[in-house]
């Protein structure tokens, strides 16, 4: 009996786990779309983007390694969107 | 600090010279007087008659003048820029990040940018004087200056509130998969944030120039009898309009010297005060100046303007 409730404990946490795993999933890409928005923002007269007073974007550029970072491997995969939405749907 | 006097107009118009007349006329009459050109290209010294020189001068007892060196701010801004980038991505140190700077420093909005932060400066370390009066450049020039702490406002509103959502975002996934999960120079915590910090550094600034134009502030127009510098004054007092700045007073310099233009009519519901054309300007012609406008205007102002009594230095005013 005792076997039978440690087995389903573990299915249940393992089921747990995964939609843990899952709810962050959507949660880091959100994430990373608002910190490439947010970088977008800031370096946006480099792509057309209506421009905010330069001094602003220069006065955060020292503090935005991460969102620079996210903002070009995002840039990157723009010519593969069909991959990422692939990844999304767990293709 | 009680006032700041702006005095805005097109160029030529007399702008200087005005303002100059106000500054001797008030530290005349016993008030301490900061009194700054924040125009690029000033010549407060050319009126007052002496060298120009860096930094701020006691002239006369209580007046102080100063020509604001835009290109300093410029140059400290860029300095800390450069030094914080140093410090954060150090794989950058083989850039010569100087030499990257030189070009930024010449990049449109970054010298409207200096002259309003060297603008805040100015105002927040003279708020011991009684009053602060500004000799701003011409007109392109200064309505950038002015728009841009309101433009500047709206972007860092929308940022800030982008960023508590990025931090909120982060805040969930840490809950979930540890701290560890971002790396060390990540931030988390809304407090120790950087990029909010700056942020609403920014923010506390236009705000606080926001606060000054609209409370303590009398904008001046000056204007000729030409049509051209009439239409100008319109375009000024229009586009101040749209920012919630109202002009208090027209000062109509060289008087006589043309025909007045009926343009005049769009400023019939502001006080116009009429001051004569005079020719090689001395320092005793600027005290005659004075006397022509800034002692009727101030101790007469009801006969001016009545309508914005609250906003007069009320310890000139003459009591009956």
């Amino acid at each position: 009996m005792n076997r039978l409730w440690r087995a389903l404990y573990l299915r249940i946490k393992f089921l747990g786990e995964g939609l843990k795993r899952r709810s962050t999933d959507i949660l880091e890409r959100e994430l990373e779309d608002m910190e490439n928005g947010f970088a977008l923002l800031i370096f946006g007269s480099i792509i057309g983007f209506p421009i905010l007073p330069s001094y602003i974007g220069l006065s955060l550029l020292p503090y935005l390694e991460r969102e620079v970072l996210v903002m070009l491997s995002k840039s990157e995969s723009l010519d593969d969107k069909l991959a990422e939405w692939a990844d999304m749907a767990d293709l | 600090m009680k006032r700041v006097f702006f005095f805005v107009g097109k160029g030529g118009v007399g702008k200087t010279a005005l303002s100059t007349s106000l500054a001797y006329y008030l530290s005349r009459q016993k008030r301490s007087v900061y009194f700054a050109s924040i125009d690029p290209a000033h010549n407060i010294c050319d009126i007052i008659g002496c060298p120009p020189f860096l930094g701020e001068r006691e002239i006369e007892h209580g007046l102080f003048v100063e020509e604001v060196d835009v290109e300093s701010y410029l140059r400290r801004f860029l300095r800390k820029i450069i030094e914080e980038i140093k410090s954060t991505y150090s794989y950058l140190k083989i850039i010569n990040l100087d030499r990257m700077f030189e070009v930024i420093k010449n990049a449109p909005g970054m010298e409207e940018s200096a002259i309003m932060h060297g603008l805040n400066d100015i105002i927040d370390r003279h708020r011991d004087m009684d009053y602060i009066i500004i000799d701003t450049p011409p007109t392109g020039l200064m309505l950038k200056i002015f728009n841009l702490p309101f433009i500047t406002g709206t972007w860092l509103e929308g940022l800030r509130d982008l960023r508590y959502r990025i931090l909120d975002r982060r805040a969930a996934i840490s809950a979930i998969k540890g701290k560890e999960y971002f790396a060390k120079n990540v931030a988390i915590d809304k407090k120790k944030d950087k990029v909010l910090k700056e942020i609403m550094a920014q923010k506390a600034l236009v705000d606080s120039l926001i606060k000054t134009f609209k409370e303590k502030s009398i904008f001046i127009l000056v204007v000729n009898p030409d049509r051209l510098s009439l239409m100008e004054g319109i375009r000024i007092k229009n586009a101040l309009s749209n920012i919630n700045i109202h002009i208090k007073l027209i000062l109509m310099n060289k008087s006589g010297l043309l025909p007045l233009s009926l343009d005049i009519k769009e400023f019939s519901h502001i006080p116009i005060k009429k001051i004569p054309f005079l020719e090689n300007l001395s320092k005793e012609k600027i005290y005659q100046l004075a006397d022509d406008w800034a002692k009727d205007i101030l101790t007469h102002p009801q006969r001016h303007v009545n309508y914005f009594m609250e906003g007069w230095p009320s310890g000139l005013r003459r009591r009956s």
